[in-house]
């Protein structure tokens, strides 16, 4: 059982959505109570797993992930040509655990936050089914196409959750979110392809040129000799496996001679290393997603538009995936385009930071502050990730991790004021705190949450980013010192939005009735008080999550450091 | 006398007909036409048979195409009767029902 | 002498200490859940709990007198780093205990009274709670780390208490203004921060200490033990870093613009933390990060805490409301503290943290106390309590806070046999020995500024005295105007006597026989120029007669221009709203610093930031926009040049074809005869071609 909990994880709301959909239309309610109980039955499987989690590396070494599940998917025999492997491939290590434990979470806040969505309901929550699943996939795989895949199964439900629940201008924002992210995505898949043809699988082309009889017997020592072989070109290609097996691409050694990836930088396209502009596309086609100024402009009108569950699970999980993927892909099997591109990702986070964060002052929608705030603290993620070291990649780990919890309760706050007046503009409220005291206690835990205070887990995350990006070997120190002016902006922007809307006398515009705002319901508190809960004790605590990363951040940082610079030397010469 | 003088007289002829036949309006005319190529060639024959005299294969060929001659223009001739019938005129010109 | 204890390992001192801690933060947690209607209950229970932590600081102090306690456990491990959390007890911290545990317990029972039938009551006291356990938690921690934690929570817990009355657009901003101020002083600390663990890989401040002992300086270079080494400048940014935190938390030069506005909230909470606690933070931390500060580093204190006594001290002379005067007293009293330490003189400038406290929380009480009597007595419906143009003549009606008004004043100004003049006595003459110590006449300013804002101390405390006190009363109803209730009463008694010198010191006269002052040691640093030797001193004795003689030049002139009978008192109404000339204005509008920020910062800001919104929807958008535009248009373009081109490619072929269809077609004449012509020109050809 323990071995399979990965794959339950993600085809049990696969599973559900099917059964959504055949279930009939009269029995609406069944759909939401199906959809809670998926989302409870994966808080068990987490609970379990993070449990039975042993703190080790992972990385770039197959045998340290854990709940591996490794099952042969594609085998294409191209004869000449060679065999194109993909296996379904899925795992955790620390680097993806503290991910998939936020995704269930948001899930299972979201489904709650969905209740009362009536209209069509039944295609929402099949929809929301499959995002579920797909996200949790991207971040369980290891194997480079079923990566993709799952990446690219977002995009459909979110189009649709956003097209047809969503705002006015809904269809301008869904398909410009789709068609942008979509772009980034085929930057990828060029990438994910060249790798393919460069990459061998080390165990599965032993077996094809007859070292061993099945892969079960494939040991280091196999997996040594067989690249050997391969660097001195002693095995014919015909008789190569290639791969999209991701901890395999992170070893160099297992590139193909001559082939476009190649170490040896034979291929020049433009005139221009093939390994740094594969290393740029990925993260363009990442950057689109995390969201990075200047390829953020998706981001406001997604979340203004979209209704508030869908944008909690924007928020919440979906930039993630986008930066979990650069980790994943884009550093790890190219270190050397890491060390050499640091300066431009850190760069492009401290921007994001700053831009973001005035922008966030600047707007007069609640909603697209939050965004903005969004931009602007995944900005801090870009930076940690940059600095590559282990304060900094740590500290970027674990602001997705919080960031993912409070901005689900920063859009669930706006959420809460939404469906009582379907207005959104700050300008119109003053002194809501006389109204609705309980809302205004959490929606000033939470702003204070957002902003880095202690005692809450954003704090954490933004010092060791800003220790991190100062002690960086690849930062300069100007970064940090622009960064830390962030502190004081998103200070700027919530406080002076606790001060427009909650404190003042109470009077209100646009219409807007005193009897229509209600104090908040024993539903809202339901998704309020565990993010509550969650974002004070990773503040007050934050061993919890470290126990499970600090290997793997430990290993991480070595490896990109150390892999970079051999690569790096390579390539010079 | 040499055997070019036949031959040339025979060409004229073929080219009389021939020109008769392309060119005349009249369906008789036209068969007499074709009768005047077929002497033409008829001349040919005999000139040659000339220069292979015991064999005379030339003559009996010309005896043969003046019998095929004269039943072809009396077959000729009939369809220029049922051609009048149905046309009610023999101006090759005006029988077209070819759309060209 | 000190006792060092590894992880996890406690003794009875800092489980005490912990307590400490942990009865605030208890208060805090039990007011927040519990029920309205027993908030005046809790409210008693809150008070008692500051008695017992009281109490156990002391116990705390006495066993700090002579030895050092460090306790510390493992908080997280990050990577490959272990970050601990602990206390830190030795005697500054000690001392600190029991201040910030006594006033808060003081100023609790204040509030029992003073904030009664208040709808905020149990939000109020639960905030108090959180904030004493929050302040305790900096002079506590053994962590540049943790100290940083609590700053924050601090920040939180004053925006919150400023806030308290937030229906009141007034005090919302004042809050809101007051936390960012703080923040971006937190800029300079985080970076601060960060500078200290590149270089030393830790934040524990005994290990800094020892780690801060082993430095070496070489080729411009600061390299510790571990050999990593960076430039030299980078220690001193490191240390006004630091102290950028302390600019932004004690209301110093140029962030001194929260502290007036937060004069909004309640005025036990000003007493509390905008006196006597929160704001000394900064300079505790200044004690704390002391052997981190090389030469350069305080010389930057040291001036920027006197220009700041001066400005303060400037500022509080034309003031109207009576808790302002003591807002900008504060900040200059604060520049004083800073200006000590700058010089080095770590243990006066302590000692001045510790008197202050008692007679400003005293002074603001006492205020407290006066304006609470005003509210209860019958005056008109606008008048403002706070507003010393509706005082007078109430030393006949609270002639109590009267005394104890007095008293502390008088400390304030510095008097002798008063504490005050203790505390400013020893750190005026260790100012004019380091000035002494310095070649260039410069360095005398510090002393120079530090003198003056003697005699102007002297003359707006005067000032207040005598416009609040003496002469008549200027509205109405003096006689509903009483002296408040025992509670009250009996807490600004405490805090007078704690003003009066002999407390502190055996000889009021003379600071070096303070029983307090001469056992705080001030720590050795690597910096160490010996500035403070004693053979650059001046007599003590000169320094107390020009400081004293100051003194009474201000209160004359201040009695001659402020005295009932005189011009400036009779004219003192509502009526008097503008300031005369420019030094008057320059004084009122705190030198103009907000409206400086206004037209220099903060509109460019909001500029800034409209700048930034433009830039994302019309570029940065609009590029994304036309992005999407130009590839339908190129799609159209391209559909056109299908349908024109390679469709029209087809559409020809099949013209052509029909043409020529017709073309040859045409073969097919209409008459006969062409056939025959066209067999004949046939044969000839054929007949030409195989001949």
């Amino acid at each position: 059982m323990q071995n399979y909990l990965l794959s339950i994880l993600i085809f049990l709301p696969v599973f559900a959505a099917f059964v959504t959909l055949i279930l009939p239309k009269n029995k609406s309610i069944w759909y939401r109570y199906l959809a809670l109980g998926v989302s409870t039955i994966q808080l068990l499987v987490i609970v379990m797993i993070f449990i039975l989690f042993k703190p080790s590396a992972g990385v770039n070494n197959t045998d340290t992930f854990q709940f591996v599940e490794k099952v042969q998917w594609i085998s294409l025999d191209l004869s000449s040509f060679g065999k194109i492997s993909a296996e379904y491939f899925v795992g955790v290590d620390g680097l993806s655990i503290g991910m998939v434990i936020l995704s269930v979470i948001v899930f299972f806040i979201a489904v709650i936050s969905s209740w009362k969505v009536n209209d069509r309901a039944k295609g929402y929550f099949s929809l929301l089914l499959i995002l579920n699943a797909s996200v949790i996939g991207c971040f369980l795989a290891l194997d480079f196409l079923l990566f993709y895949l799952f990446f690219e199964f977002m995009l459909l439900p979110m189009y649709f959750l956003i097209g047809l629940w969503g705002g006015p201008r809904r269809e301008y924002a869904s398909i410009k979110f789709f068609l942008y992210t979509l772009l980034g995505s085929v930057l990828i898949l060029i990438v994910m392809i060249a790798l393919n043809l460069s990459t061998i699988n080390p165990a599965q082309t032993a077996v094809e040129i007859g070292l061993v009889t099945h892969t079960e017997q494939v040991t280091p020592e196999v997996v040594d000799q067989v690249q050997q072989l391969l660097q001195q070109k002693a095995i014919d290609s015909e008789n190569m496996v290639h791969t999209f097996n991701l901890v395999y691409m992170t070893d160099a050694k297992n590139l193909i001679p001559e082939s476009i990836m190649d170490l040896g930088l034979t291929k020049l396209i433009f005139s221009y290393p093939a390994r740094m502009l594969a290393f740029l596309l990925l993260f363009v086609g990442f950057a689109i997603k995390i969201p990075i100024v200047p390829l953020h402009t998706w981001l406001p009108d997604a979340h203004v538009e979209a209704p508030t569950a869908i944008s909690v699970i924007l928020a919440g999980v979906l930039l993630k995936v986008g930066a979990y993927g650069l980790i994943r892909t884009g550093i790890l099997i190219f270190p050397d385009g890491a060390l050499n591109y640091a300066w431009l990702m850190g760069m492009l986070g401290t921007v994001s930071i700053i831009y973001g964060a005035l922008n966030a002052i600047a707007s007069k929608d609640l909603k697209r502050l939050i965004a903005y705030s969004s931009v602007s603290h995944m900005g801090f993620v870009m930076l940690g990730i940059a600095a590559l070291n282990t304060e900094g990649v740590g500290g970027g780990i674990y602001q997705m991790v919080s960031h993912g919890i409070i901005s689900s309760a920063l859009f669930l706050i706006a959420g809460v004021i939404y469906d009582r007046t379907h207005n959104r503009m700050i300008e119109n409220y003053s002194g809501l705190a006389s109204v609705m005291p309980k809302y205004s206690v959490v929606v000033v835990i939470f702003f204070f949450a957002s902003l880095g205070l202690p005692g809450f887990s954003g704090f954490i995350a933004e010092i060791f980013v800003l220790i991190g990006a100062l002690s960086s070997m690849v930062l300069p120190k100007w970064m940090m010192i622009v960064a830390t002016f962030g502190l004081v902006l998103s200070a700027v922007y919530f406080l002076w939005t606790i001060q427009r809307m909650f404190f003042g006398k109470s009077h209100f515009k646009a219409g807007i009735e005193k009897s229509a705002l209600v104090d908040i319901t024993s539903r809202e508190w339901l998704m309020f008080v565990p993010l509550m809960v969650l974002t004070v004790l990773l503040g007050i605590f934050p061993n919890i999550l470290l126990k499970l990363i600090n290997e793997s951040v430990i290993t991480f940082v070595d490896f990109v450091n150390t892999a970079g610079l051999e690569n790096l030397k390579q390539i010079i010469k | 006398m040499q055997i070019e003088f036949y031959f040339l007289i025979s060409s004229f002829l073929f080219a009389i007909g021939l020109a008769i036949v392309v060119t005349r309006k009249n369906a008789i005319l036209v068969l007499m036409g074709i009768e005047l190529m077929l002497n033409a060639a008829n001349i040919n024959f005999v000139a040659i048979s000339q220069s292979a005299p015991d064999v005379g294969a030339g003559q009996f060929f010309a005896l043969f195409v003046i019998v095929v001659a004269a039943a072809e223009a009396a077959v000729g001739l009939a369809i220029v009767l049922r051609v009048y019938d149905y046309f009610k005129t023999i101006d090759l010109d005006n029988i077209n029902e070819l759309k060209g | 002498m000190t006792q060092v204890n590894d992880i996890l390992d406690w003794n009875p001192v800092t489980i005490m200490a912990l307590l400490v801690f942990c009865l605030p933060l208890l208060s805090f947690i039990i007011i927040s859940i519990s029920k309205e209607k027993h908030q005046v209950l809790m409210s008693w229970l809150a008070s008692l709990t500051m008695l017992m932590a009281s109490l156990l600081s002391i116990a705390v102090l006495l066993q700090a007198w002579s030895e050092v306690y460090h306790t510390k456990f493992t908080w997280f491990q990050w990577a490959e780093y272990i970050f601990t959390m602990g206390l830190l007890i030795d005697l500054p911290a000690a001392l600190m205990l029991v201040t910030v545990n006594f006033i808060a317990f003081l100023v609790h029972l204040f509030s029992i009274e003073y904030m009664k039938g208040d709808e905020g009551y149990k939000r109020y006291f639960a905030f108090l709670g959180l904030f004493t356990a929050s302040m305790i938690g900096i002079v506590l921690a053994d962590n540049l780390l943790v100290i940083f934690v609590f700053w924050e929570l601090v920040g939180l817990s004053s925006y919150l208490l400023i806030g308290h009355w937030f229906s009141k657009e007034k005090a919302a901003k004042a809050a809101t203004k007051a936390f960012i101020v703080n923040r971006i002083g937190d800029i300079g600390f985080v970076i601060g921060l960060s500078i200290i663990w590149l270089q030393f890989n830790t934040f524990d401040l005994v290990e800094l200490y020892s780690l801060m002992g082993n430095i070496q300086v070489a080729d411009g270079m600061w390299i510790s033990a571990s050999g990593s080494s960076l430039s030299l400048i980078w220690l001193t940014v490191a240390g006004i870093a630091l102290f950028f935190g302390a600019i932004g938390k004690s209301a110093q030069f140029p962030l001194q613009i929260w502290l007036p506005d937060a004069m909004e909230g309640p005025t036990p909470v000003s007493a509390l933390i905008h006196a006597a606690t929160m704001v000394a933070a900064g300079v505790y931390l200044v004690a704390r990060i002391f052997v981190l500060l090389n030469i350069d580093a305080l010389t930057f204190i040291a001036f920027t805490g006197a220009i700041t006594a001066m400005m303060g001290a400037v500022a509080a002379l034309t003031q109207n409301d009576i808790k302002k005067v003591l807002a900008f007293s504060t900040i200059s009293q604060l520049g004083y503290m800073l200006m000590g330490m700058g010089v080095g003189a770590y243990d006066a400038a302590l000692f001045h943290l510790f008197t202050h406290a008692f007679f400003k929380a005293g002074l603001f009480l006492a205020a407290g106390s006066i304006i609470h009597s005003l509210h209860l007595s019958n005056q008109a419906n606008d008048f403002d309590a706070q507003d010393m143009r509706n005082m007078g003549g109430l030393r006949k009606s609270v002639p109590v806070t009267f005394i104890a008004y007095v008293l502390c004043g008088l400390a304030l100004m510095g008097m002798p046999i008063f504490s005050g003049f203790l505390s400013k006595d020893a750190i005026l003459l260790d100012t004019l020995t380091w000035a002494n110590a310095h070649q260039s006449m410069f360095f005398y300013l510090i002393p120079i500024l530090g003198f003056g804002s003697v005699l102007i101390t002297a003359v707006y405390v005067s000032r207040q005295i005598l416009l609040v006190f003496f002469g008549e009363f200027k509205g109405q109803e003096v006689k509903s105007i009483k002296e408040n209730s025992l509670l009250i009463k009996g807490v600004l008694l405490i805090l007078s006597i704690m003003a009066i010198g002999v407390c502190w010191s055996i000889n009021p006269f003379y600071s070096e026989m303070s029983w307090l002052m001469s056992h705080i040691e001030i720590p050795s640093s690597a910096f160490d120029i010996g500035m403070l030797s004693a053979s650059f001193a001046p007599s003590h004795l000169m320094v107390s007669l020009i400081s004293t003689s100051l003194l009474l030049t201000g209160v004359v002139f201040a009695y001659l221009k402020y005295r009932p009978e005189g011009q400036y008192f009779r004219n003192y109404s509502l009526e008097t709203l503008k300031p005369q000339n420019f030094w008057q204005s320059l004084s009122y509008e705190n030198w103009y610093l907000d409206q400086f920020y206004q037209t220099v910062f903060i509109n460019p800001f909001h500029k800034i930031t409209s700048f930034a919104k433009a830039i994302d929807t019309h570029i940065i958008d609009r590029m994304v926009n036309l992005f999407g535009m130009g590839s339908v248009i190129f799609s159209y373009i391209v559909a056109w040049f299908d349908r024109a081109f390679v469709d029209g490619t087809v559409n020809a072929v099949v013209f052509l074809t029909g043409r020529v269809g017709t073309a040859t077609r045409s073969i097919h004449g209409s008459k006969a005869q062409s056939y025959i012509l066209a067999a004949v020109i046939g044969l000839i050809i054929i007949i030409f071609l195989i001949f």
